[in-house]
C-alpha cells in the first residue's frame, strides 16, 4: 500500500471502519513510514482537539425568548384596527362614548319636535335673548328701532322700522297679513335658536290679559297693530282654535294706552291695576279667547 | 430530506404528538431539552455566539411551524438536527454576502510567534500552571473554532455532527440526506483541512 491510499483511508483507520484486509495492510505500511505515521497521529489529535472542545451553554434566556415567541402566533397577529380596539381598558370606554353619544342625538331630536306647535316659555326678560326680544341693553339706541318685530342686525331694524311706520300709515290688510306671517316664521327661527342655547319657561310672562272677542283672527290682527302702535316688542305669537296668544314686551308707560286699544277689540276680562303700577318694562301675555 | 418510510421509536414521540395537537406547553419540554446540543451545533457552524442564538431560535419556531410534517420516520433530535444545520447554512451565507463573517485564514500569519508555534509562545505568558493551562486551553480551542470556521459547509457540518456531536454515521447520513460514503470522505476532507489549519496555527500537533 501506497501512502495516498494509506492516507485516504486513515480516517477510516482511527474508528476502526476499515475491513480486517485492509486494516492489516494500512497497519503494515505504518510500520515501515514514518510520514504516514506521524500524519496519523497529527489526525489523531486533530479529531481529539474537535472532540474536546467545550460545550457552550447557551443564555439562560433563549428557551423563554423561543417560547414567547411561539405563544405569540405570527398568524394571528392583529391589525392596527384590532389592536386599538382589543384591549379591554380601550375597547369598553370607546363603545361607552360612542353609545352615549348616539343616545345624546337621540334625545335631542326626540325633544326636538316640529317648532309651530311649541310655546315659548319666557321667565322674564333676563331668559330672553336680545335676539328674541328685539331691545337693546344699550340705552342710547332709539326704542322706536327696537320696538318691532325681532330684528337682530341693523338692517333688519332698519327695515322693519320701515315696515311699522307704513303699517301706521295705512294699516292695510294685506300688509298686515304679511307682517304677522314674518313675524311667525321669525319667531319659529327664534324659538330654535333660543332652545340651542337654554330652554325658555312657559307661561312665565309678568301678567296675563284675557280679552274675550267675538272673532279670535279678526282681533289677533287688531292687537298685534295695536302692540305695534305702542311701540311693543313682539316675542311670541300662537294661534290656534280657540285663542289666540301672544307675548309682547312693553314700556311700563305705554301699558295705558295699549289698554285702551285692546279694550276697543274686545272685553278685559282679567283685573288690570297691578298691570298699570308696574315699573320699568313690562312682559305681557295677551290671550284672546272667543266669546 | 427524505426519511425511512417505516416508523421508529422515539423517546420524544407522544411529545411531538401533543405538539402536533397545538400544545405550546409541550414543545416548550422539547425546546428546554435539546436547546443546549442544537446551540453547540449552531455555535460550530457559524462561529458566533449572538448569532447561533438567532439560529437557535429560527430553528425552534420553524419546527414547531412545522412539526405536523414530522411523520416520526426518523428521531426527532435527528429532524431537529437538520433543520438547525440548514438555518446554520443560511445564516452563514448572509453573513457571508454582509461580510461580518471574518473567517481565520490558514495563510494568517501568527502574531509575535515567526515559528507559529502557539504553544511556546502562551508558556511566557504566566508563570502560575493552573492558569496557563486555562489561558492555553481557552486559546487552542478559539483557535480549533477559527479553524472550523475555515472549511466550508459543506464539510464543516461533517465535521460539526460526527467529530464535536459524536453523531453515528448513519444519523449524520440521514439528517444530511447523503449516502454513508459521502459522509466519510467528507469527514475525511474536513478533518485533512482542519489538521493543517491546527498544524499552522498551533505548530506542531
Amino acid at each position: 500500500m501506497e501512502c495516498k491510499e494509506t492516507r485516504e483511508k486513515m480516517s477510516e483507520y482511527i474508528e476502526n471502519f476499515l475491513s480486517s484486509d485492509d486494516k492489516k495492510r494500512v497497519g503494515e505500511h505504518l510500520r515501515s513510514c514514518g510520514g504516514c505515521k506521524k500524519s496519523l497521529s497529527d489526525l489523531e489529535k486533530t479529531i481529539e482537539y474537535a472532540k474536546n472542545l467545550d460545550q457552550i451553554d447557551p443564555p439562560l434566556w433563549l428557551a423563554n425568548k423561543i417560547m414567547v415567541g411561539l405563544r405569540e402566533d405570527p398568524k394571528q397577529r392583529r391589525t392596527f384596527i384590532n389592536k386599538l380596539f382589543t384591549p379591554f381598558y380601550i375597547r369598553i370606554p370607546v363603545q361607552a362614548i360612542v353609545v352615549v353619544f348616539i343616545a345624546s342625538i337621540s334625545i335631542y331630536i326626540f325633544l326636538n319636535p316640529h317648532p309651530e306647535r311649541n310655546i315659548v316659555k319666557s321667565s322674564s326678560k333676563r331668559d330672553i335673548p336680545q335676539t328674541m326680544i328685539g331691545k337693546s341693553t344699550s340705552p342710547e339706541k332709539p326704542r322706536e328701532q327696537f320696538a318691532t318685530f325681532k330684528g337682530s342686525t341693523p338692517d333688519e331694524l332698519k327695515t322693519n322700522s320701515e315696515v311699522n311706520k307704513e303699517i301706521s300709515k295705512q294699516p292695510d290688510i294685506a300688509l298686515l297679513k304679511d307682517v304677522i306671517k314674518n313675524n311667525k316664521n321669525r319667531d319659529k327661527n327664534i324659538l330654535r335658536e333660543s332652545r340651542l342655547k337654554e330652554p325658555i319657561e312657559i307661561d312665565k310672562a309678568d301678567f296675563r290679559l284675557v280679552v274675550d272677542v267675538n272673532n279670535i283672527e279678526t282681533a289677533g290682527k287688531k292687537t298685534i297693530l295695536s302692540i305695534l302702535k305702542s311701540d311693543g316688542s313682539i316675542i311670541q305669537v300662537e294661534s290656534l282654535e280657540t285663542r289666540y296668544s301672544i307675548h309682547a314686551e312693553f314700556a311700563s308707560e305705554k301699558v295705558k294706552d295699549l289698554f285702551e286699544k285692546i279694550k276697543l277689540i274686545g272685553e278685559i276680562s282679567t283685573k288690570t291695576e297691578a298691570i298699570r303700577t308696574k315699573k320699568g318694562d313690562v312682559l305681557i301675555n295677551i290671550v284672546l279667547v272667543k266669546r | 430530506m427524505v426519511w425511512k418510510k417505516s416508523k421508529i421509536n422515539d423517546e420524544d414521540s407522544s411529545i411531538v404528538d401533543a405538539c402536533k395537537k397545538g400544545n405550546v406547553d409541550a414543545f416548550e419540554i422539547l425546546v428546554r431539552k435539546y436547546q443546549n446540543r442544537m446551540f453547540n451545533i449552531a455555535f460550530r457552524m457559524v462561529g458566533n455566539y449572538e448569532d447561533a442564538c438567532e439560529v437557535v431560535q429560527d430553528t425552534f419556531v420553524s419546527t414547531y411551524k412545522n412539526i405536523r410534517r414530522f411523520k416520526g420516520q426518523a428521531k426527532f433530535s435527528t429532524w431537529l438536527s437538520a433543520i438547525v444545520i440548514n438555518h446554520s447554512k443560511n445564516r452563514l451565507k448572509k453573513l457571508r454576502s454582509r461580510f461580518h463573517n471574518e473567517p481565520y485564514s490558514i495563510d494568517d500569519p501568527i502574531p509575535n510567534d515567526p515559528t507559529g508555534n502557539m504553544k511556546s509562545e502562551l508558556k511566557a505568558v504566566s508563570n502560575e500552571p493552573s492558569s496557563q493551562d486555562q489561558l492555553e486551553r481557552k486559546t487552542i480551542q478559539e483557535h480549533v473554532q477559527k479553524c472550523i470556521d475555515t472549511i466550508s459547509e459543506g464539510f464543516k457540518e461533517v465535521l460539526v455532527l460526527r467529530d464535536i456531536q459524536g453523531f453515528a454515521y448513519v444519523e449524520i447520513s440521514e439528517i444530511l440526506n447523503i449516502p454513508e460514503g459521502t459522509v466519510k470522505s467528507k469527514l475525511f476532507r474536513a478533518r485533512d483541512v482542519l489538521k493543517n489549519c491546527l498544524k499552522k496555527v498551533l505548530g506542531d500537533l
